[in-house]
């Protein structure tokens, strides 16, 4: 029930811009709560890798004095990882591609964590 | 530690009652070697000046808790208070950070040491060769039980401290050490 909520908000997210190609809810242990990434993908790298960044995120924003942490992005030649906290206990990460207009990405994430907290 | 974790470990590598029991039977004999056995043991890591380092100044009071812990290592009871304190002294050791290398290498001397010195009491008659076969062996294995306590001790005070500076949850990060 809560699995198919997640995945609900997901889809509506990546539905919400062509620039989002996947995205997946992950708990802050980094197991994966719910997804919608390419097969390629391994869910169990991409769940831990997240939830790592975002940790070690949150402490370089307090360690360098910046406030708490909004979200952690990462910029390859083959687009972005977004990662953004949904509620205490969860992230949210979401794959764009390169191209994509980061301003319109980020609200829609904030609401998707927003949505996802409530859920969670 | 858990304590199903340990009997695991003693399952395994063989200590039993009957160890405990060889040991204790020649513990008076292993007292008395545990002085010149931590002289031994201390000009070792005095004649390196990496060790060395972690003992100028202290030497007096290391070997005093060193011919304590060898006289409990002897005389038991080998119970688990006894285990529990093995585990204290590995998290003392992480806290004053020796290096791991150092634990196991010293633990490498210490087996080897033992097992000569006995040796030694069977050669002048002291202990039957009955004695000393029953002897080294409980020993040897009580000093890798030791010796997995201390090394667990440091394993999970790493992962503590590590959590601590990257925020990670511990769970985490042995999910991390899952993926590779």
């Amino acid at each position: 029930m809560r699995a198919d909520m997640l995945t609900s908000i997901l889809s509506e997210l990546n539905g919400s811009s062509a620039d989002i190609e996947a995205s997946a809810i992950v708990s802050t242990d980094g197991l994966m709560m719910a997804a919608l990434l390419p097969s390629s993908m391994d869910e169990d790298r991409v769940g831990a890798m997240s939830a790592a960044l975002l940790s070690l995120g949150d402490r370089t924003a307090k360690e360098l004095a910046r406030g708490g942490l909004e979200q952690v992005l990462i910029k390859g030649d083959k687009g972005y990882i977004l990662m953004t906290h949904a509620g205490e206990d969860a992230v949210l990460t979401v794959l764009a591609k390169p191209q994509a207009k980061l301003g319109l990405i980020f609200l829609d994430v904030k609401r998707a964590a927003e949505s996802i907290s409530k859920v969670i | 530690m858990n304590p199903s974790n340990i009997s695991l470990f003693q399952h395994v590598n063989g200590f039993s009652p009957a160890d405990s029991a060889a040991v204790l039977a020649v513990s008076s004999i292993l007292v008395s070697m545990a002085p010149q056995l931590t002289d031994k043991f201390y000009d070792q890591l005095l004649s390196h000046p990496e060790t060395r380092q972690h003992i100028d100044g202290r030497l007096d009071m290391l070997k005093g808790t060193h011919i304590q812990w060898m006289s409990q290592l002897f005389t038991g009871p080998h119970d688990e208070a006894f285990f529990a304190r093995q585990e204290v002294i590995g998290v003392v050791h992480v806290k004053v950070k020796i290096p791991p290398l150092f634990v196991s290498s010293s633990m490498s001397f210490l087996r080897h040491e033992v097992v000569s010195m006995l040796h030694t009491k069977t050669e002048i008659g002291e202990l039957s060769h009955e004695q000393f076969e029953a002897a080294s062996a409980a020993i040897l294995r009580l000093l890798d039980i030791c010796q997995m306590l201390i090394d667990t001790a440091y394993e999970t005070e790493r992962l503590r401290l590590l959590s601590e500076a990257t925020g990670m949850k511990v769970a985490l990060i042995e999910n991390l050490i899952a993926l590779s």
